[in-house]
């Protein structure tokens, strides 16, 4: 009983979180982000937030970028936001997701071999 | 090599126009994202993490040197210089635009190379023996029978959509180095008591989230027989195999509901009815095809410069210790370039490495290259006269790390730093467990091991089969890593077995000191880790890694 109870305050406290609508760029695959004035940003820290009722507009406004083809795979991603108003995507997924591979890649890996 | 044909040509420059016109119709919403996503699929082209990846076919592992330039070109101008060699010996590109993978395509194609069905629910790239048509010990080239079935499974109108993904796995050997006992079909060739050669034939080997060792449906099928057989086994697994959910849709399930016993019933009967017919294999058509791989001329040369420098430099001696095999011609050898530096990405490797891998084969391994499905690279054809100056190129092109088959030769999937379907991260694991054991002398006291570590339950790291096997899950939001051990992929094959509750990142390369130092504690005399942990068991690991 008591396991269902802090499960069950856990997903109000998840539902509760303001939420980023995200997306990736149709032509590119880059990972976007919804702003205020319904377009598109990489930057994470530009997007809208969204909260209770508001996060179906923005989903919607997701959509109709959707179906104009300018992005594909729209959803609403949980944040956490801190005292200074940063924004931190409540998942390991999606913090990955924003801040790219947390692993350097390509002659950057190699470099960082090297510098190791 | 297999040499590409007319009609090999004319089907890939059809397939990328199709493809072409696909993007453009998507691109112009004439198709919708749930019309174009089986399409892009089949050309595999998937949306991940960060950008869409592009999956390109490397048939059987096996590679040109003018095939491996044309990647590294790819990388270069339409990704972002590198790519990533699979544990199905292909190769992955992590940041290809779809605008502009049409023209990757056609680029890949003027090469004979493509991104044909190794996605969506097709028969995906048949895998081999990576040092197959070299090495001393194979009946037979597992890559002319790998090569007969990619082109009948290339494109088959029945076979397009199938329940789920479909891999095969082929091995000429006896040393099953192809995972034949974890494929959808897994085919051995064998020769029968008359000499006559064949196959043992598996069903319904797999990983995943429901690991399965395969199962013998025939334990001789001639070779004539081989793509009318499949055909059988295909058409019951397409007619029965579930489709009202995913993750029970694969063939090892199929197998595992209906048993093997009843499943071998419908497997015969319906060959019976299509054997003897269009799909008896012509021996002229195989002989064709076993021409291209009938393997260069390998003219005797003396070894002097090799052993000289074996007697001189214990670097060069322990290189050529553990990244060397035995080839069929006495003065060559089999050399496996290591893509696992000390704290590196498993797997990966820069378009400068891989410009330079191209050159090296031109100059030393007869323009032939493979890859090997534990993500490394193989130079199959090389005079033992001419192993040192290949050291010498592959130590200035930091591609000489001597640990091939040993602690730091980890495999890998991409993980959470990749993968839209994983839920921990995999590489950052492989490094550490790479930087905490990198000194030489450690790997050669523990000897060959094998690590592998997946990023989810899809298990594409292989983990069921590590000798040391690493899950990556989530639990309440954060990484946490189970450990299995005693897992084997060879002709003795085993899934590992869970060791106890998992680790967060910083516990598990504790973990694994602990549970080498049992193994150095416990083993007898010459005994690999794998033998003293099918011996043991895991209580003595499990009482080292969480006390009594």
């Amino acid at each position: 009983h008591r396991s269902r109870t802090m499960a069950e305050q856990h997903r109000r406290v998840v539902e509760g979180l303001p939420k980023i609508v995200t997306a990736n760029h149709l032509r590119g695959g880059d990972v976007v982000y919804l702003r205020s004035d319904r377009s598109w940003t990489a930057a994470l820290a530009e997007a809208a937030l969204w909260e209770g009722e508001a996060v179906e507009d923005g989903l919607d406004i997701g959509r109709t970028a959707e179906t104009d083809r300018a992005v594909v795979g729209v959803y609403a991603l949980d944040v956490v936001v801190d005292d200074a108003g940063r924004r931190h995507p409540r998942t390991w997924r999606e913090r990955i997701r924003a801040a790219g591979p947390s692993v350097p890649y390509g002659t950057a890996a190699l470099a960082a071999l090297q510098g190791s | 090599m297999y040499v590409q044909t007319e009609i090999d040509g004319a089907l890939l420059a059809q397939r990328t126009a199709q493809f072409r016109d696909q993007v453009a119709r998507r691109l112009s919403g004439e198709l919708s994202e749930d019309e174009f996503k089986p399409l892009r699929l089949m050309n595999g082209l998937y949306l991940q993490l960060h950008a869409y990846m592009l999956r390109v076919a490397i048939p059987y592992g096996t590679l040109s040197a003018d095939q491996m330039d044309v990647l590294a070109d790819i990388a270069e101008r339409y990704d972002r210089g590198y790519g990533h060699f699979t544990t199905r010996q292909n190769i992955q590109f992590n940041w290809p635009r779809l605008e502009d993978v049409p023209d990757i395509l056609d680029d890949l194609a003027k090469v004979g190379l493509h991104a044909i069905q190794t996605s969506g629910n097709c028969i995906r790239n048949v895998t081999a023996d990576p040092f197959a048509g070299a090495v001393a010990d194979e009946i037979d080239d597992p890559r002319v029978w790998a090569e007969v079935i990619r082109q009948w499974s290339t494109l088959h109108p029945e076979f397009s959509f199938l329940p789920r993904k479909f891999k095969i796995a082929v091995t000429g050997a006896a040393h099953d180095r192809a995972a034949t006992w974890f494929h959808d079909i897994g085919l051995i060739v064998r020769e029968n008591a008359g000499g006559e050669r064949g196959f043992e034939v598996l069903v319904g080997g797999g990983q995943g989230r429901t690991p399965m060792i395969a199962r013998q449906v025939r334990d001789f099928l001639p070779e004539a027989h081989l793509l009318s057989y499949l055909e059988a086994i295909l058409r019951v697994y397409n007619l029965a195999g579930r489709r009202d959910n995913k993750y029970k849709a694969r063939i090892k399930i199929l197998v595992h509901e209906t048993g093997i016993e009843d499943f071998r019933r419908q497997v015969e009967a319906e060959w019976a009815a299509i054997r003897d017919g269009a799909l008896t294999l012509d021996p002229s058509s195989v002989a064709r095809i076993r021409q291209g791989f009938a393997g260069p001329d390998l003219p005797a040369r003396a070894t002097t410069a090799h052993d000289e420098r074996l007697a001189r430099d214990f670097v060069y001696a322990r290189w050529a210790r553990h990244n060397l095999v035995a080839h069929r011609h006495a003065e060559h050898a089999i050399v496996t370039v290591s893509l696992k530096p000390v704290g590196g990405v498993p797997g990966d490797a820069t378009a400068e490495q891989m410009r330079s891998l191209a050159d090296l084969a031109r100059r030393f391994s007869r323009d032939e290259i493979r890859i090997h499905h534990t993500q490394n690279v193989i130079l199959p054809h090389v005079a033992r006269a001419d192993l040192p100056a290949l050291h010498d190129a592959l130590d200035a092109a930091g591609l000489a790390a001597a640990n091939v088959g040993l602690v730091g030769d980890i495999i890998a999937c991409p993980g959470l730093d990749y993968c839209a379907l994983a839920n921990a991260r995999s590489i950052p694991i492989a490094q550490a467990i790479s930087r905490r054991l990198a000194e030489p002398e450690a790997l050669e006291a523990i000897g060959p091991i094998k690590i592998n570590i997946s990023g989810c339950i899809n298990a594409c790291g292989h983990h069921h089969v590590g000798h040391i096997g690493i899950l990556g899950v989530e639990r309440k939001g954060e990484e946490q890593y189970q450990l299995t051990l005693g897992g084997r992929s060879d002709e003795n094959p085993a899934i590992g077995r869970v060791l106890g509750p998992g680790f967060t990142a910083e516990g598990v390369v504790p973990a694994i000191e602990k549970i080498l130092e049992a193994y150095l504690a416990h083993r007898h005399e010459g005994e690999s880790f794998i033998d003293a942990v099918t011996r043991l068991g895991n209580d003595p690991f499990k009482e080292a890694v969480y006390g009594a």
